[in-house]
C-alpha cells in the first residue's frame, strides 16, 4: 500500500500549489483541484508543480524499497521478445479504434470536419506521437510499474487489479472536469491496462495500447464532430466512454487475455 | 364522373394505394376528375424517374411533408422536376397563408431529423457491432 498512499500526496501538492497560486493572484481558495481558474499566467506554474509531483512519487517509490529508480523500473522493460508487444498493443488499439470511427462516420454519428487553419492543425498533430507516448509511459509507470505492482504485494490478483482499474479511474477525476459520466470508460480503460500488465509482468503491451488510444483520440480530434447520443459514441476525447466504447474495450481485454496467457 | 377526367396517363399520385390514406386520395383524384398512376411513398424515386424522363406532369402527394421528406432524402431531384415545369398537387395543402406553411415545413423538418437521428442510432449500433466483432476476430485470429 506504500505506492497508494504515494499516490495520494500528488492531489494534495496539486491542491496546495493552486492555493498558493489563487492566494497570489488575490483570489479565494477553492476546494476542488480546478486549474480553469487560476489566471493564464499562473498556469504554467501549476502544470510544471503537478508534474513535478508526479515525477517526485516516481522516484521516491524505489528509492523507499531500497533500489535504485532505473534498475525498479527497468525490470518492468524486460528485452526478450517483449518490446514486440508494444506494437502489437498498439496496432490492435489502432484497429478497434479506427473501424469503431468508421462505423459512426458510415452510420452518420460523427461527422468529418476540420476545425483549425492549416497551420495550427499541423502544428497540432505533429506534437501528438511524442505527447501519446509521453503520456502513456508516465501514466503506466505509475499506475501499473508502481501501484499495480505494490498492490499485487498486498492484495489477491483479482482485488489488486480491481483496485487498480479504480484507482486508474478516480485519478482522472481529481481535477474539476467537464464530464463525470465518462467514470465508467475509464473504469474499464483501467481493467484492460492492468490485465495487460499482469498477463505480460510488462509495460511494453499497457504502453502500447494506451499509447494507440491517445494517438487516436487526440490525432482525430481536430476531424470530427460527434453527432450522435453519448450513450453510443461517447463525446470529445472519450469515444471509450460510450457503449460502444466500452463493448470494444471489454472486448480488447478478452483478446489481451486470451492471448497472452491469462492470469 | 370517369368522362370529365383531365389528364390520363400522365399524372402520378405518391401515396399507398392499401395504406391510411388511400380513399382520401381516391376521393380528391374523383372530385378533381383525375386518373392517375400509384406510387407507394418508399418508390418516390420511381416517380422521380418517371418525372425525369416526362412520363408524368403532374404529381399529386398527399401531404406537403411527402414531397419535403423526399427532397431532403435525395429521393426527389426537385431542380429538375422545377426545370421540367412538373404540376404540383396536394391532398392536404396548408393553403396560401405564409405562416401555416412555414409551420408545415417546419413540423415536416423536425419529424425528418427524428426518423434521421432513429435511422444514424440503429445503424450506428450495427455497424458498430460488426466493427468491434470484426476488430476482435482480426486480433485474436492473427499470429502473435
Amino acid at each position: 500500500m506504500t505506492a497508494l498512499a504515494l499516490l495520494l500526496v500528488v492531489p494534495l501538492i496539486m491542491w496546495s500549489t493552486q492555493s498558493v497560486l489563487l492566494w497570489r493572484a488575490g483570489l479565494p481558495l477553492q476546494a476542488r483541484i480546478n486549474p480553469r481558474q487560476l489566471p493564464r499566467h499562473l498556469k504554467r506554474y501549476n502544470r510544471a508543480a503537478t508534474q513535478t509531483a508526479f515525477g517526485i512519487v516516481l522516484l521516491a517509490y524505489p528509492l523507499i524499497r531500497g533500489q535504485s529508480p532505473l534498475s525498479y523500473y527497468g525490470d518492468f522493460f524486460p528485452l526478450d521478445g517483449h518490446p514486440w508487444e508494444l506494437l502489437h498493443g498498439f496496432a490492435a488499439a489502432v484497429l478497434y479504434l479506427a473501424l469503431i470511427y468508421v462505423a459512426w462516420i458510415a452510420s452518420g454519428n460523427i461527422r468529418f470536419r476540420v476545425r483549425d487553419e492549416p497551420a495550427r492543425l499541423a502544428r497540432r498533430l505533429a506534437g501528438v506521437p511524442v505527447m501519446a507516448f509521453l503520456v502513456a509511459f508516465v501514466e503506466e509507470l505509475l499506475f501499473r510499474a508502481m501501484l499495480l505492482a505494490d498492490l499485487v504485494n498486498d492484495l489477491p490478483l483479482v482485488a489488486a487489479v480491481a483496485v487498480g482499474a479504480a484507482v486508474f479511474a478516480v485519478a482522472h477525476y481529481v481535477r474539476s472536469v467537464k464530464r463525470y459520466w465518462t467514470f465508467g470508460g475509464h473504469l474499464v480503460l483501467g481493467l484492460l491496462l492492468c490485465i495487460a500488465f499482469v498477463c505480460t509482468q510488462s509495460l511494453w503491451l499497457p504502453i502500447g495500447i494506451h499509447a494507440a488510444g491517445v494517438v487516436m483520440l487526440m490525432g482525430t480530434r481536430p476531424f470530427i464532430r460527434y453527432d450522435g447520443p453519448a450513450w453510443l459514441v461517447g463525446a470529445s476525447v472519450f469515444p471509450y466512454a460510450g457503449a460502444v466504447g466500452i463493448a470494444a474495450l471489454i472486448l480488447l481485454t478478452c483478446n489481451i487475455w486470451s492471448l497472452y496467457g491469462g492470469l | 364522373m370517369k368522362d370529365n377526367r383531365q389528364f390520363s396517363g400522365n399524372v402520378g399520385v405518391v401515396c399507398d394505394r392499401h395504406g391510411a390514406e388511400a380513399a382520401r386520395t381516391e376521393s380528391y383524384l374523383d372530385e378533381a376528375g383525375l386518373s392517375a398512376r400509384w406510387y407507394a411513398l418508399r418508390d418516390l424515386d420511381e416517380a422521380d424517374r418517371d418525372v425525369i424522363a416526362g412520363r408524368l406532369e403532374t404529381v399529386i402527394f398527399v401531404r406537403w411533408r411527402d414531397l419535403l421528406e423526399g427532397i431532403w432524402n435525395g429521393e426527389v431531384s426537385f431542380d429538375r422536376w422545377q426545370e421540367r415545369r412538373v404540376d404540383l398537387r396536394f391532398v392536404e395543402s396548408p393553403g396560401e397563408d405564409e405562416r401555416a406553411c412555414l409551420d408545415a415545413v417546419a413540423r415536416a423538418w423536425f419529424r425528418y431529423q427524428r426518423a434521421r437521428r432513429r435511422r444514424q442510432i440503429a445503424s450506428g449500433v450495427i455497424l458498430s457491432l460488426v466493427a468491434i466483432a470484426a476488430a476482435f476476430l482480426a486480433i485474436q485470429l492473427s499470429p502473435r
